[in-house]
């Protein structure tokens, strides 16, 4: 292959994350400016943790969704040949989709969500939302395992043993400091919106690695 | 490990799109196992063999060398 081929393929690569990492930017931006704002508390860090984990699956999930109902628009986009391959593909992304877009949703609701009167979402109707949300995810991953073929299946175990590991890492030291008295423990909303954020980031360095983000 | 998918691939005419349906795996699998980015499962690469009728050490090449590590 050819350098001037190799810099145009990085250089679509960039191009593609730097708009993933607008539109992400974009899209947190406006959920804090026009829900957050004015009906969150902004200071608790297990809230910024959930908005920035709930937009981002949202969005990746609402971007494959759009890319299935548009091939030619999401051949452009997502990392496949052509229009042809994202529709034979389609199967194992329509779940893949939705898991994504209810994982966001079930973090967004529990940030909104609270006893304080102040609250976005009242409990009962956070705890039916969260609860549909869960299962759904239950259905949809269980349909995508079955339709994903090694190469995928490989890279979601590698994907969660990275994901163990850091998670375990990073709750091993923060766990160490909070029963000394340094740092504040995390609550459950932190603590879930955490998994998410590194499981995300883990499957992008495992993609990475492999050098998949590079377009074919 | 270094392969000749690609070789034999071209050699039967296919495109990456036909040999993922005949191996029942995604295009994207093909690819990765062509430019090297991905090492198929044993029973992928004895299908591949099978497939294109030779044996899988014509298909995969290790470069191991036995002697050399004793």
């Amino acid at each position: 292959m050819s350098g001037v081929t190799e810099q145009n393929k990085m250089r679509v690569m960039i191009w593609r994350m730097l708009g993933g990492a607008v539109v992400g930017a974009i899209g947190t931006g406006l959920f804090i400016a026009f829900v957050g704002k004015p009906h969150m508390d902004l200071e608790n860090p297990a809230n910024m943790l959930a908005i920035v984990a709930g937009v981002s699956y949202i969005l990746i999930g609402l971007m494959v969704a759009v890319g299935l109902a548009s091939p030619k628009t999401g051949a452009r986009y997502l990392n496949v040949e052509d229009a042809e391959e994202l529709k034979e593909e389609s199967p194992k992304l329509v779940p893949a989709a939705v898991v994504f877009i209810l994982t966001g949703i079930f973090l967004l609701i529990l940030a909104m969500s609270g006893t304080e009167a102040a609250a976005v979402v009242n409990r009962e109707t956070t705890l039916i939302t969260a609860g549909a949300c869960l299962g759904g995810i239950v259905i949809a991953g269980w349909i995508s395992a079955k339709r994903i073929d090694e190469l995928t299946r490989r890279m979601g175990q590698e994907t969660a043993a990275a994901t163990f590991q850091v998670t375990m890492l990073l709750l091993c030291v923060w766990g160490a400091l909070a029963q000394l008295g340094y740092v504040a423990w995390l609550g459950p909303l932190g603590l879930l919106s955490l998994v998410a954020l590194l499981q995300l980031l883990a499957s992008f360095v495992i993609i990475a690695q492999k050098g998949m983000l590079m377009p074919r | 490990m270094e392969n000749r998918v690609k070789t034999f691939r071209e050699g039967a005419g296919w495109s990456q799109g036909e040999l993922a349906r005949r191996l029942g795996v995604s295009r994207q699998t093909i690819n990765a196992v062509e430019t090297d980015k991905y090492d198929p499962s044993l029973p992928l690469a004895l299908r591949m063999a099978k497939l294109f009728a030779v044996p899988v050490d014509q298909l995969f090449i290790d470069h191991w060398d036995g002697e050399a590590s004793k």
